[in-house]
This record gives C-alpha cells, structure tokens and sequence, in this order.
C-alpha cells in the first residue's frame, strides 16, 4: 500500500514531509486539502489531525500528523533507503539539537515574517513594517548562530546531509523569496550551505510539485 | 561520571531534563544559572548555549542543549533502563514523537504565554499583557479539548504507556496549576484530569518536587 500525505503544496510543513518521501525513494500519494474551502476543520480531516492542521499522513494502518514526526518516522523505519537522514548515539544527539534550534529558534520568526511580507500583502492586507523590523532583528542574531555552527561543520547535525538540514529548508526557501533573503546573502556559510542543500534532488522534486499546482 | 545540567530548578525546560534523568535513573549534578541575574546572557554561558538559555547539558566532554533534544538523547541512549520512554516498536515511536510535537507546537507557546504574564511578568516587577493572557488561555482550552478527546481513548497520550510526551508536559502544567491559577484546564476535564493524576504521582516526578 502506498503512503499517503495530505496538506498542500503551500504549506511548507507539507513540503518537510514530502521532502524526506523523496530523499528516501519512496513512493507515495499527495492528496490536495483545500484549506481556502476550510477543508482541514472538517470532520474527515480531524479524523486525521484533531488540531485541524496539515500535513496528515498513512502508512498502511499508521496514522500520523506533525511535520516533523512524520519525518522522523520515515528517516528511522526506512533507514535503509535512499539518503540516510538520521545517524546514531552522540552525532544523532547534535542532530536532534538542530531539530529543535529549526523547532524553536528559527520557525518562530520566519512564520511570522512570512505573515507579515506574504500572507498580509495576498489578501490585501498591510505589511506591518515594525513587526517585521522586529523580527529580522531577532532572525538575524539567530542566522548569527547558524552562521557560526556552519563555520565549524558543513552540516548542521554532523558531517552529512540530515534531517537537522531537511526541517528549515521549505521555510527558508520561502523566506529567500522576500527581502529577508538579504540577511542569509550577508552570512557566507549559511548562504552556501542553503545553496547546497537547494540544489539536491528530491528538493527539485518538491519544488517541481508546487510549480504544477 | 556525573551529568551536569545548567539551569534552574525552577524553570520549566531544565525540570523537563531532570524528570527524564530521574525516570532513567541517570545520576546529575545541577549547576545553577541565576536567571534573574541575566547570567544565562553572559558570554561564558552562551558558550554552552548560543541563544542564552536554560538548560544545557555536558555529559564528560560531550554538550547538548534544547531539552526536547536532550530527552529524547538520554531516553534513546538508555533505553533499556527504567520505563521505556519512546514505546516498543517504531510505530510507536512515531506515535510518541507526533505528541512531543503536538506539545512543543500546540502546548508548549500558549503554556508559556499563560506562565509568562501571569507568573514570571509579576515576579519580575513587568507589566502583564492580560489581553494575551485572555486570548491564550481561550486558545489553550481548544487544545485541552483536544487532549481530553485523546485521553479517553487512550491512557497515555501515545498508546497505553507513560512515554517522553506524557514527561514532556509535567512541568508547564505544575506551573499552570499550581502557580498560574488555571488548575481548571485539567481539572475540569475527567480524562485530561486522570491522566495528570497518575504522570504526576511516578515516582520520580514527586522526587523532582523535593529538588525545587
């Protein structure tokens, strides 16, 4: 049986998921929620995620949501295939840190710099110029971090590609694409290693998915 | 050797590394970081922490911070020892790790906001923003809503056993029980109220209360 994800291809925790099906080779259903027509808040869909968010996700009788588990799931349980994205014991450990630093660092204030510089301005909204002065303040002292992790390890987990550098990602891609680029051009190694990880395979694939829809 | 874990007994992140320690039997030393001093922004502990905060963790030569990192590293290197936290089997595995993200996504920044304004703010001397503190709590009760649906079909939040996302939520909701004054959000619910009647009276929970 085919696994399935549900979401959309806007939503960049979507795209975390089916950034790592594609590291790992493996096949799987996207099913499109039409979150304009409040599809996720239906009863069909809180059957799969009660908070009423995307993605969802099957694997045969395994129901799961949360990006990031999802993701975790599939690095661990098909270790064997495609990209490893997941390692052992002390280099897993640093892994996991970075998951958390993506989780609660860096999310927090790109989402809201998202808001205010692509969401806002969509549906006719303001941009609210000091919020975002605000939060690129914040974001940049945190690119300050990931700058000096990069310059000391050419992945942020360890020395190879993993989910510590799959989970930012879909939203950093989305950041590159309004003025906050500037703050990831201005740090050399964060800049090369976006580059870097922009570049593989499976992340085509996942850009080749929004740019069908 | 001795794990040291930087922090406060007092905060809620290092209390969820200590309930972990404790319920792997790990043995740690707690270094205190004075928080009200601001010591946490001071060079020498951004060394152990980048952006400032408690806890952090040094284990021989070996540095961990974010304590949902640092859970999962102690309950995966000691699997074998004490309760199984991560469940038996990948699935569940899975199913423990979707409800650690449902608490760091879903709880963790409502909790935080709730104990924030309402605790930390007045201790501090700081202006409480009671709009937000409204707006989070209304928010947070939705999500409680959700737990209770969980909780009566389940004993635990991920499966029939006491894993790192029961652990996970130990020390907001003390904090917003018995410090916040919100102890309605669990026990206004009979499942949601169960389930904290039973992860807060393990063993090492009550142990972690003696260290405060």
């Amino acid at each position: 049986m085919v696994m399935k994800v549900y979401g959309t291809v806007l939503s960049t925790a979507a795209m975390r998921v089916c950034a790592a099906l594609y590291e790992k080779n493996l096949e799987f259903e996207f099913i499109p929620v039409d979150m304009r027509a409040g599809e996720h808040k239906k009863e069909h869909f809180l059957a799969l995620n009660p908070f009423g968010q995307v993605p969802a996700f099957e694997d045969g009788d395994l129901k799961l949501f949360e990006s990031r588990a999802i993701a975790q799931y599939v690095a661990h349980v098909y270790a064997d295939k495609g990209t490893p994205l997941v390692c052992e014991g002390k280099p897993m450990a640093t892994v996991g840190v970075w998951m958390q630093v993506e989780a609660h660092q860096f999310e927090p204030l790109a989402l809201k710099l998202r808001r205010e510089l692509l969401y806002k301005p969509r549906s006719g909204m303001a941009t609210d110029a000091a919020v975002v002065e605000e939060n690129e303040a914040k974001l940049a002292k945190v690119l300050d971090v990931y700058e000096a992790r990069l310059s000391q390890s050419e992945y942020l987990g360890c020395d190879c590609f993993t989910l510590a550098d799959l989970h930012p990602l879909p939203t950093m891609t989305t950041l590159m694409g309004t003025p906050v680029k500037k703050l990831f051009d201005a740090r050399p190694k964060l800049s090369a290693w976006l580059a870097n990880i922009s570049a593989r395979p499976a992340w085509a694939k996942v850009l080749a998915m929004r740019n069908q829809q | 050797m001795v794990v040291k874990v930087y922090g406060s007994t007092r905060a809620a992140c290092p209390q969820r590394v200590m309930a972990c320690l404790l319920e792997k039997e790990v043995e740690f030393e707690i270094v205190h970081v004075d928080l009200d001093a601001g010591e946490q922004k001071k060079p020498e502990f951004l060394q152990r922490q980048p952006f400032g905060q408690v806890p952090a963790v040094e284990d021989g030569d070996f540095r961990l911070f974010e304590s949902r990192a640092i859970i999962r590293y102690y309950a995966t290197k000691y699997a074998g020892r004490g309760a199984d936290l991560l469940g038996a089997t990948p699935e569940e595995r899975a199913v423990v790790d979707q409800w650690l993200e449902v608490e760091a996504h879903n709880f963790n920044d409502l909790a935080f906001n709730l104990v924030f304004h309402l605790v930390i703010s007045p201790h501090m001397g700081l202006r409480s923003d009671l709009a937000l503190v409204h707006s989070s709590e209304q928010k947070l009760e939705k999500v409680m809503d959700i737990y209770e649906q969980r909780l009566s079909k389940s004993k635990y939040l991920a499966g029939d056993f006491f894993s790192l996302a029961d652990l996970s939520h130990l020390p907001a909701i003390r904090c917003l029980t018995e410090d916040a004054g919100l102890g309605h959000l669990v026990k206004e619910r009979k499942f949601v109220n169960a389930w904290w009647e039973d992860i807060s009276s393990r063993p090492s929970w009550k142990k972690l209360l003696t260290l405060l």
